[in-house]
């Protein structure tokens, strides 16, 4: 092979040779690059898939942030609900909650990042409001 | 006959005949045999007995010359043409072996056959060599230390007044580069063309010595003697007719270069060289001197656009895998906090159960603050206290004889 090589024309064993560095340079790492890629993201599906089965959510379902999905979804777990757009991706977050189903806002809020691909960047403040709880908070698309 | 005796089988087209010739090696020469004349149309029967005769002498070379216009001498081999050593610091080139389908494993230049014959007469003094090869002339100067100069003449169309009238102007344009003159001449011819040697005599006014030959006895000769050979024979960089045609009969086969027609082909190939330097140079650093490199270079290109192509396909797949793991990976992180969040607001509840109602509360995975009115002050700070015990609880009595607390803490 050798041989063969060095009987090439000059702009022959340039082309060759430059097509060993790209491969080695750019192409081998890009391939790594993105096979480790793929791992990492089956080992986070795996442990979403995991978390959310403990649910009943299958973490195929995550969709992207919509108020008026989100508000049907967080009623069968509190009382009122409300949304307001802060900007492109951020949200304020008002819900009313019964005093004693307090728990139900919990698996709402566990479950919230399964359902929507949003987070939480806000502290939540809890306010009383006449035998109910007000929750605020911000969330913002991933 | 013995089969293992070695033979050399020679061949040339001469206008549009093929000449096929053989003869038996043995140590004080060697012993032609029939000669054969095939037409061009007759290709076909011409190869056929070409193998034939391999058959039949095992132990043979199939020779053939180059009878090409366009093959210089020069001081320096360059890889990418063709080329064969014919003296000590001289090589031969030619841009390639036009191999057809004519069985060869050896190829000479007629400036082989030139140097053989008369490198045992070479001297110090400048010697004018010529050959007359199938109606062109190869000229060049030489001393017994190297080839000056070499000069290819093309005479068809041409009176042999013309001829010599060429043969002059070269001699005149070397003197030019090197103000000599040529001592002697001696002309190898293999044609018997005594008009032309009249009026080369006359021109040149020096005594040229002849001496004739076939092509077929001058071919005999060369691959007669391994030494002989291997020092000469013209190598191809692309097709390998080269050290392994020694020893094989390789299937190669050349045809000879046609001759143009006009009248302007004589080349003074030192000045060609000279004048031609830095575009030869140019040449053989692009490699595309021959359809061969040029195809060579577009087969490399090859490799090249599968590497690219694939570099390109999988920086594609591998941004479009990194945004989709990134996005993976913050809902990952999302989902964690919010649990976290979770865990914590089911804490300060829990905390609270009936020793408290919440007025206000805080709660962040850094920290926690509540406020609220509070019924049973220990079992609510043991709580609270049992749960972050770092936290700062404190009370105030209201007006309605009511007790509010407060209670502060980072996580």
């Amino acid at each position: 092979m050798l041989v063969g090589l060095k009987q090439l024309p000059l702009v022959s064993k340039i082309i060759f040779v430059l097509s060993l560095v790209i491969l080695f340079v750019w192409v081998i790492p890009t391939m790594v690059n993105y096979f480790k890629d793929v791992k990492a993201q089956e080992k986070q599906i795996a442990d979403l898939q995991k978390n959310s089965s403990k649910y009943g959510i299958s973490i195929e379902d995550t969709k992207q942030f919509n108020k008026e999905s989100f508000i049907q979804d967080a009623l069968t777990n509190v009382s009122k609900a409300s949304v307001e757009s802060i900007d492109d991706k951020s949200y304020a977050i008002r819900l009313e909650v019964d005093k004693d189903k307090i728990d139900n806002f919990n698996k709402f809020l566990e479950t919230l990042s399964l359902r929507y691909l949003v987070k939480i960047t806000s502290p939540i403040t809890f306010k009383e409001k006449d035998k109910l709880i007000e929750v605020k908070m911000t969330i913002q698309e991933i | 006959m013995s089969n293992q005796q070695y033979v050399t089988i020679t061949h040339y087209k001469e206008r549009e005949f093929y000449f096929l010739s053989y003869a038996i090696q043995a140590h004080d020469g060697f012993i032609p045999k029939e000669m054969e004349q095939f037409h061009e149309s007759e290709k076909e029967k011409f190869i056929e007995r070409i193998r034939e005769l391999q058959i039949q002498y095992p132990e043979s070379q199939v020779v053939s010359l180059s009878l090409i216009l366009n093959q210089k001498v020069v001081d320096k081999v360059d890889n990418n043409k063709a080329s064969g050593k014919i003296f000590a610091n001289n090589y031969v080139v030619q841009d390639k072996i036009d191999i057809g389908n004519i069985p060869t494993t050896l190829y000479f230049s007629p400036f082989a056959l030139l140097y053989e014959e008369y490198k045992n007469k070479l001297d110090d003094k400048l010697t004018l060599l010529i050959g007359l090869f199938d109606r062109k002339l190869y000229i060049m100067f030489a001393t017994k230390e190297k080839i000056h100069e070499s000069w290819t003449i093309g005479t068809r169309g041409l009176t042999e007044k013309q001829v010599a009238d060429r043969v002059y102007k070269s001699m005149k344009a070397y003197y030019k580069i090197s103000y000599k003159f040529a001592d002697h001449i001696e002309m190898l011819v293999t044609d018997e063309s005594p008009k032309l040697l009249k009026v080369l005599r006359e021109e040149l006014s020096l005594n040229i010595l002849l001496k004739q030959n076939t092509i077929h006895n001058l071919l005999h000769h060369m691959a007669g003697e391994p030494k002989r050979t291997i020092s000469s024979f013209i190598k191809s960089s692309l097709s390998k007719i080269g050290d392994e045609g020694i020893m094989k009969n390789t299937q190669n086969s050349f045809s000879t270069g046609r001759l143009s027609d006009d009248l302007g082909d004589l080349k003074l190939n030192g000045n060609d060289m000279k004048g031609n330097a830095t575009p030869n140079q140019m040449k053989s650093m692009i490699g595309t001197t021959v359809a061969g490199n040029l195809f060579q270079n577009l087969l490399a290109l090859i490799p090249l656009l599968f590497v690219l192509g694939m570099g390109a396909f999988f920086s594609m797949k591998s941004d479009s895998m990194e945004q989709a793991t990134s996005l993976r990976q913050a809902q990952s992180l999302a989902q964690t906090n919010n649990a976290l969040l979770a865990m914590t607001t089911e804490d300060i509840f829990s905390a609270m159960g009936k020793n408290a109602d919440l007025k206000e509360a805080v709660i962040s995975n850094s920290r926690v603050e509540v406020k609220g009115v509070v019924w049973g002050i220990e079992p609510l700070r043991n709580s609270l206290n049992g749960i972050y015990s770092d936290g700062d609880f404190s009370i105030k009595p209201l007006e309605n004889f009511m007790t509010e607390f407060s209670f502060k803490s980072k996580i």
